[in-house]
């Protein structure tokens, strides 16, 4: 279990959930996502400013630059930006590319990468699934062949987030060399020869997908060799907690949605959150939420602390929160009957987020299967 | 608080751990992990301990209250005007934990004198009142009952009709009618009463008394429940006198007196040993799993998986609830919330074990740990009533969190 202190902010996370708040409500209105139509890519210059605020430096080192923060601040930062649904690289750089570089103990690689991605100057996604889109090390095709102290690359990896416009990528492939198939890191320029990026249609308009082809791109090993499937099965306990926070704050933005139309809209002569049947399905998204924020918090505490069941808590995390949200959004637009149907009403934008968010990275079953694993 | 606390954090515990020491044996620690198959395999849903034994603990538990009362340990947290120790929460945690190192009977069936009804007194009594009964509950010299449903006011507490008239003289008060669903009542000393004193209007026409449970009309009978046990109490009150000096809170104002025990009781539950992964240990039901020979399916390995995402789930919430309490934040109407989800966790808690053992479910074949489960299927419908409906939560939840206007 976690220290009890860790569960609710402090001041300074009250205050930096705060400014986080604002600062989208301002800059990163909703209506942008539904002009994007998950094609357009994001506001760099919003970018930078949270960068200038520190927001993704939180977690990174100070000797990189960063401030030193951990999962806890970080996870207040994800709950705000998915209230806000916030559509830049938040959690492909902060829940992702900078705990792998972290994990693979790489000393200059961090050197090398941290300092500018804390800044905000350089945007890094990270490239794991292929075909089937699922976290998987184990299904990893895309070769690395050496080439002098330099390696080439060739694959495609699918799934991506945020891979059409990142400067810098980290890509998990095998080595070509049949006598030791090992999967190990990569990094890659993001405009590096023989790779293309292709952005996809995102069910979630917010959410930048791309598709990444390598061509014998050139790339420098990260960590040891052989170290990714370690590596990448604790980078994802990061990014299924930064992950859940967002769905935490997605499904606040659904309740506060819900509760606020329910008491003015009115049916057979008086608002419908006097109908039982309405309020309640409301009582179960409040449930929804406050749980979720729980699950998200505690994790966060879990794998800022190191505890033992840091693993676990991430699972449960990523399950609950992914299934809250999900259930909520779709609960929200029925509590906003046909006008929840419209493409002119939010409610769609949070509905497709919940959607995509559940089953990024991997299928809902996969984290019930992996509890079992540690338990059974 | 004024002032840094007089003893150290570290000095207390020494001093709980010497009292403790002095008075108890120190618990093995065997007993406390679970191996299958050894001691009993009861899976104790609700008290419903047998009449002897629980009449041979209730001197026990009283003489172990008496005697933390004596050392000054009976009330750590409480005003020291009402005999309590003055210190804050965190000197009741150190408390908690050192006990859990001894053989101590524990306060498991003082939960609504002790959880729900001293902190009532401590809300509504007068001054004299709090002196009169705060340190006489925390010493075990009187435990009380908690009075309020009847056979025609169960959600809908604010109809109850047993009524209480004043004497003419106003110095006492006559109490007739019936209660119901009343825990402990044949063990109880004193019982919190609701009595309606006058016809309207709603919520204004009740008043809280503090009865004798020995005083004359006073019938209790069991009340045996779905599982076969008797929890609970029917009570019969036939014109019993109540002295005014024991009316809680003014004549016409018992519903804020009835609404912070409720308050107080929802928050119990919810944090009763169950509420998160509880009742059992995890490796139990894992253990379970694998003698049942479906370990490998992985239909089975979901389920678990999904129910222990639940009962984690109620664990980490009632984690970061405590937390803002302690952190300051006095747990609000969404506190209902983890009463709901205990429920909730019941029901699916009883879905997977019944799954998993099949037939054996169905009759005790005499195997350790199979059957003794039932209990927990029995016991689950009891969960969503207690402590109000879910659906009487809800509606609470609906307008006091949420602001939505009253449901229909």
């Amino acid at each position: 279990m976690v220290a009890q202190g860790a569960l609710v902010d402090s001041d300074e996370q009250k205050q930096l959930r705060d400014t986080v708040r604002r600062l989208l409500r301002d800059k990163s209105p909703l209506s942008g996502h539904r002009d994007a139509e998950g094609g357009a890519s994001f506001d760099r210059d919003l970018w930078r400013q949270l960068a200038e605020l520190g927001l993704v430096a939180l977690a990174v080192p100070e000797k990189y630059d960063g401030l030193g923060q951990t999962a806890v601040e970080t996870g207040v930062v994800f709950e705000e930006l998915g209230r806000a649904l916030y559509p830049g690289p938040y959690l492909s750089t902060v829940g992702m590319v900078i705990p792998a570089l972290l994990r693979s103990e790489d000393e200059s690689a961090c050197a090398e990468l941290l300092p500018s991605i804390a800044a905000g100057e350089t945007v890094a996604a990270l490239a794991v699934a292929e075909t089937d889109g699922r976290w998987s090390t184990a299904d990893i095709n895309t070769k690395a062949e050496r080439d002098g102290d330099r390696w080439r690359i060739t694959g495609t990896k699918d799934i991506v987030l945020d891979g059409a416009d990142a400067d810098v990528l980290l890509v998990a492939a095998r080595s070509a060399d049949p006598d030791d198939p090992r999967v190990s890191l990569f990094v890659v320029d993001g405009d590096a020869p023989g790779l293309t990026s292709t952005r996809l249609d995102s069910l979630d308009l917010a959410r930048s997908v791309a598709r990444v082809s390598l061509d014998g791109s050139p790339a420098w090993l990260v960590g040891a060799l052989g170290a990714a499937p370690e590596v990448l099965g604790d980078v994802l306990d990061r990014a299924l907690v930064g992950l859940a926070a967002e769905q935490a704050g997605g499904a606040a933005a659904c309740l506060d949605m819900s509760v606020a139309y329910a008491k003015t809209r009115e049916q057979f002569g008086r608002p419908i959150g006097s109908f039982q049947a309405v309020a309640h399905k409301c009582v179960d998204m409040l449930h929804g939420v406050e749980f979720s924020r729980a699950c998200a918090r505690y994790a966060a505490a879990a794998l800022a602390e190191g505890t033992g069941d840091a693993r676990e808590a991430a699972r449960v995390a990523a399950a609950y929160c992914g299934e809250a949200f999900r259930s909520i959004a779709v609960e929200t637009v029925q509590v906003h009957g046909g006008t929840g149907f419209t493409w002119e009403h939010d409610a769609h934008l949070y509905y497709r987020r919940a959607w995509s968010a559940q089953h990024l990275f991997t299928r809902p079953d996969d984290h019930y299967a992996a509890i079992a694993d540690l338990t059974l | 608080m004024t002032g840094p606390p007089p003893i150290s954090l570290d000095d207390f515990g020494a001093e709980v751990e010497a009292y403790l020491a002095a008075h108890y044996q120190e618990a093995r620690r065997a007993e406390r992990r679970f191996v299958w198959g050894e001691g009993s395999d009861e899976v104790r849903v609700f008290q419903e301990p047998e009449p002897e034994r629980e009449a041979d603990a209730l001197p026990a538990i009283r003489a172990w209250r008496a005697g933390l009362s004596a050392a000054g340990l009976g009330w750590i947290t409480g005003p020291t005007e009402y005999g309590g120790r003055g210190l804050p929460g965190a000197y009741q945690r150190v408390f908690e934990r050192v006990a859990r190192g001894f053989e101590v009977p524990g306060d498991g069936a003082l939960t609504i004198s002790l959880g729900m009804i001293a902190p009532t007194i401590l809300k509504h009594g007068s001054a004299e009142q709090k002196k009169h009964y705060l340190p006489k509950m925390y010493a075990g010299e009187l435990i009380c009952c908690q009075l309020f449903s009847e056979p025609g006011a169960g959600s809908d507490l604010a109809s109850l009709r047993t009524r209480a008239v004043p004497a003419e003289d106003g110095r006492s008060w006559r109490i007739t009618g019936q209660k119901v669903w009343t825990s402990g009542a044949h063990l109880a000393d004193i019982g919190e009463i609701i009595c309606r004193t006058a016809d309207g209007p709603r919520h204004h026409n009740l008043t809280a008394f503090l009865v004798d449970m020995r005083a004359p009309g006073v019938r209790v009978r069991p009340l045996r429940q779905m599982t076969g046990g008797a929890s609970f109490n029917e009570v019969f009150l036939d014109d019993v006198e109540v002295a005014d000096t024991a009316r809680l809170g003014e004549v016409g104002e018992g519903w804020p007196v009835a609404l912070t025990t409720l308050a107080n009781e929802r928050n119990a539950m919810g944090h009763s040993a169950f509420g998160g992964a509880g009742i059992l240990s995890t490796e139990r039901l894992a253990e379970l799993v694998r003698r049942a020979g479906a370990a490998d399916d992985p239909v089975v390995r979901r389920a678990f998986g999904e129910l222990l995402v639940r009962l984690r789930a109620a664990r980490y919430t009632q984690a970061v609830m405590g937390a803002r309490a302690r952190a300051g934040d006095a747990p609000g109407p969404e506190a209902a919330l983890n009463k709901i989800a205990l429920s909730d966790n019941m029901a699916r808690l009883g879905e997977f074990v019944a799954g998993v053992l099949g037939p054996r479910a169905v009759a005790d074949t005499g195997e350790w740990g199979t059957y003794a489960w039932t209990s927990v299927i029995l016991g689950a419908p009891g969960y969503r009533l207690g402590g109000g409906t879910d659906e009487v939560l809800k509606n609470m939840i609906a307008q006091r969190v949420l602001g939505l206007p009253r449901a229909h």
